[in-house]
């Protein structure tokens, strides 16, 4: 994974909702970005926007069907241990950011999320196993924390190496 | 299992073959080019057409297909698949109003589709099926499904889907097929379903499925519904809730392990509604994603194609052998050990349990059953009595009861040195002289720790108690079609639909308070007074619990005692909730000759 540098900080929804415009339909003239390093800016403004569209990815995978559902979109294949008891994500915007590295191999973003933090179900009954089965919980109470996630790009495109919540 | 395609057994004791994906290939190709069977004359809405159908990503985010047909003839249609494939193929429409519904296989591939087109929308819904997609058995037919829209050169698509939602959440239908088929088809839950087979099967037992509840407008849905954990066989139908039509497709294999691939229609009857329990104007729908939690399987790929959570009772069951059972029991018999009441750290069902009644304590009672045991009691103190059967040798055990309204007792207890190792959970009704009795035992032909039940009707004779004669509790269909919401904890609400006299399916609500996960189980409902019942069930092929609840009406208050084997022993367990009533579908005219009648 190349060295992260904070070469590009920027309000990561601001930047979405740029890249989101196809940079045609912009106005600008494709060929006029060959020169003086739009192109470059263009390849970055595409690397935001995917990240944005992975970090997105993992908020709805996880809220559906918990961390493992997200295991695809993790480098390693492997489920992220956020701990037992988180059972949802809630974004809070105002505080997201993106960090692409200088390389443009690597970035981090930080999410402020809102967490659902599920006490457990205890027993043994059948329907006890159900309510777990499908997310129930004893009692749910909410905290902020900060998503910190991880990418690496890769030759078919970005995948995310960590996350973690502080 | 190969034999009689609807044998008479329920289908959790039928031991359905491990079916190969090259007899399954073998079997659906032979009516890949025929196409689906109907009793009713075909559809010719199509013939000389051609459609490109445009699907979204599907129910998991999978990518959906592009389908394009062309219709020479009423029973012949050519597919092409992204367009990739090209492809002859039977097919069989039928249509219901604006609606038209197809379905055919794809050659060689044991799989196919179901469409439903709405052709004044040019709105589609597309089913995928496939047959092999859950290794442990094959033969359950998989679905996906897709919304999407029929492309028209010129013309922009449309922006409107059919929509997964709760729409039909609580109602329930008859269905009469042109095949002669009839159920009862309950809507209870927005991601799982129940029915009844009233004439392919004895209408004794309800069963639970996975299914998929999706609005086209008007009045109109679609529902598809697959019998995971038995047969697999998957059903999907469009359908009218006013003009009371359906037109569908059955696809899967029986229990003989014929294919029945065959489209339909059919005619329903409205049995009711009962309340939903979402936020006002709440209309998300299914299908539920998998969540694996603690003791559930953790394999299940939330993202795969077609993924849902389908409840597998049996991959969370530990069965033991008779011999293991008689190990682990007489040492390890639990009866009452549970904490109970809120505030004492009760957990699971026993959160709202009361303390025990004293009401028995000093008094001597005995109990006449019919064609049973006389079981003597002398009630020492508020946990422990002394019984004797049958003029036996009179033997301590440890009790609790419950008075359920004045004069009237739940009470249960172990027996000791009984070969099956029997608990009687019993109703002493003091008012009426009467008793009656769930005979929990174990070492039943099926599973050696899943609960057998006794029904026991009896005497009681105590001081002050009248003689009731040839008077007993008795059977009843007060019950029926009822729906009784038990919450037994934050977080754990469970409702129950007594769907014939011998069934009772339960349903988890979700934290948005839908119906969700859902099973069921076979049981009895008997009447200790109006509005006082006295209810189990048998977990069968899922926990082994017997469950049993003395139900009252007025107060939305019960008290049950749960008798379960496990490798932890035998324990006998209070439950109680607090209840709502959300209804009560008409089906007495079903089961009207049928109570449950039976008297062990």
């Amino acid at each position: 994974m190349s060295k992260a540098t904070d070469t590009s900080r920027r309000n990561f929804l601001k930047v979405s909702a740029l890249v989101a415009t196809p940079a045609a339909a912009m106005g600008l003239p494709v060929a006029a970005l060959a020169d003086d390093g739009s192109k470059a800016a263009l390849a970055r403004m595409q690397d935001e926007r995917a990240v944005e569209e992975l970090a997105q990815d993992f908020l709805r995978a996880f809220n559906a069907s918990g961390a493992k559902g997200t295991s695809k979109l993790f480098a390693n294949g492997k489920a992220p241990a956020l701990g037992e008891a988180v059972s949802k994500l809630a974004r809070e915007d105002s505080a997201s950011d993106l960090a692409i590295a200088e390389d443009g191999a690597s970035a981090t973003a930080r999410i402020a999320c809102k967490v659902d933090l599920a006490e457990q179900l205890e027993g043994s009954e059948t329907i006890v196993q159900m309510a777990r089965l499908q997310g129930n919980a004893a009692s749910i109470h909410s905290a902020s924390k900060t998503l910190v996630a991880q990418f690496a790009k890769r030759g078919d495109g970005w995948v995310i190496s960590e996350v973690a919540l502080v | 299992m190969t034999g009689e395609a609807y044998p008479d057994l329920p289908l959790f004791r039928i031991d359905w073959t491990a079916m190969s994906d090259e007899e399954i290939r073998r079997k659906v190709d032979a009516v890949t080019g025929t196409g689906p069977q109907c009793a009713s004359p075909v559809s010719h809405s199509l013939v000389g057409k051609s459609l490109r159908i445009v699907c979204d990503k599907g129910t998991t985010g999978t990518d959906g297909p592009r389908l394009s047909y062309s219709f020479p003839s009423e029973t012949n249609a050519t597919i092409s698949e992204n367009p990739r494939t090209v492809a002859q193929c039977g097919y069989v429409a039928q249509d219901l109003g604006d609606l038209t519904f197809f379905a055919h296989m794809i050659p060689g591939a044991s799989r196919g589709y179901a469409v439903v087109l709405d052709n004044g929308t040019r709105i589609a819904t597309v089913i995928e099926t496939w047959f092999g997609g859950y290794d442990k058995r094959k033969r359950e037919v998989m679905r996906e499904v897709y919304q999407g829209y029929v492309e028209v050169d010129g013309e922009p698509a449309p922006t409107k889907r059919h929509e997964f939602n709760n729409r039909l959440e609580g109602a329930a239908y008859h269905w009469t097929q042109d095949t002669g088929a009839e159920t009862l088809e309950f809507y209870d839950s927005i991601a799982y379903t129940h029915w009844v087979e009233l004439t392919r099967m004895d209408r004794s037992q309800g069963y639970c499925a996975p299914a998929d509840y999706i609005e086209i407008g008007h009045g109109r849905y679609i529902y598809t519904r697959t019998e995971c954990e038995f047969s697999g066989i998957f059903s999907a139908y469009a359908f009218d809730v006013n003009a009371l039509e359906q037109v569908g497709l059955r696809l899967g294999f029986n229990a003989a392990d014929e294919l029945e691939y065959y489209v339909f229609r059919g005619n329903g009857e409205w049995l009711g509604q009962i309340a939903k329990f979402e936020d006002f104007g709440e209309t998300a729908g299914g299908p539920m994603l998998p969540r694996p939690g603690p003791g559930q399987t953790a394999d299940v790929d939330a993202t795969a194609k077609g993924a849902r959570a389908v409840y597998r009772p049996m991959e969370t069951y530990r069965t033991m052998t008779k011999a293991e059972v008689d190990a682990v029991v007489p040492d390890n018999t639990h009866v009452f050990a549970r904490r109970v009441g809120e505030g004492s750290g009760a957990t699971g069902m026993a959160y709202h349990v009361e303390s025990p009644s004293e009401g028995l304590v000093g008094r001597d009672v005995t109990i006449r059953y019919d064609d049973g045991p006389v079981m003597e009691y002398h009630f020492t103190s508020v946990d422990e009595l002394r019984y004797r059967k049958d003029g036996g040798a009179w033997t301590p055990a440890r009790y609790h009861a419950w008075e359920a309204i004045d004069g009237v007792f739940l009470m249960g207890h172990a027996l000791s040195g009984e070969p099956n190792h029997d608990g009687h959970i019993a109703v002493l009704d003091f008012e009426e002289g009467k008793a009656t009795c769930y005979n929990g035992y174990l070492n039943t032909p099926y599973i050696a720790n899943e609960a057998g039940c006794r029904h026991l009707f009896g005497k009681l004779i105590a001081d002050g108690a009248p003689d009731p004669g040839d008077a007993r509790h008795e059977y009843t269909l007060d019950m029926l079609g009822r729906c009784i919401t038990y919450s037994y904890q934050p977080g754990l609400t469970s409702m129950h639909l007594y769907s014939t006299p011998g069934t009772t399916s339960w349903i988890i609500f979700t934290p948005e308070r839908s119906a969700g996960l859902q099973w069921s189980g076979s049981g009895a409902q008997v009447k200790i007074r109006d509005g006082l019942y006295f209810l189990y069930w048998v977990e069968e092929a899922c926990n082994g619990t017997l469950g049993t609840i003395l139900l009252n009406m007025r107060t939305m208050h019960d008290i049950g005692i749960g008798y379960h084997c496990g490798t932890e022993g035998l324990s006998m367990s209070p439950v109680s909730a607090l209840l709502r009533h959300a209804g009560q579908f008409d089906l007495k005219r079903f089961f009207e000759q049928q109570t449950r009648g039976e008297r062990a």
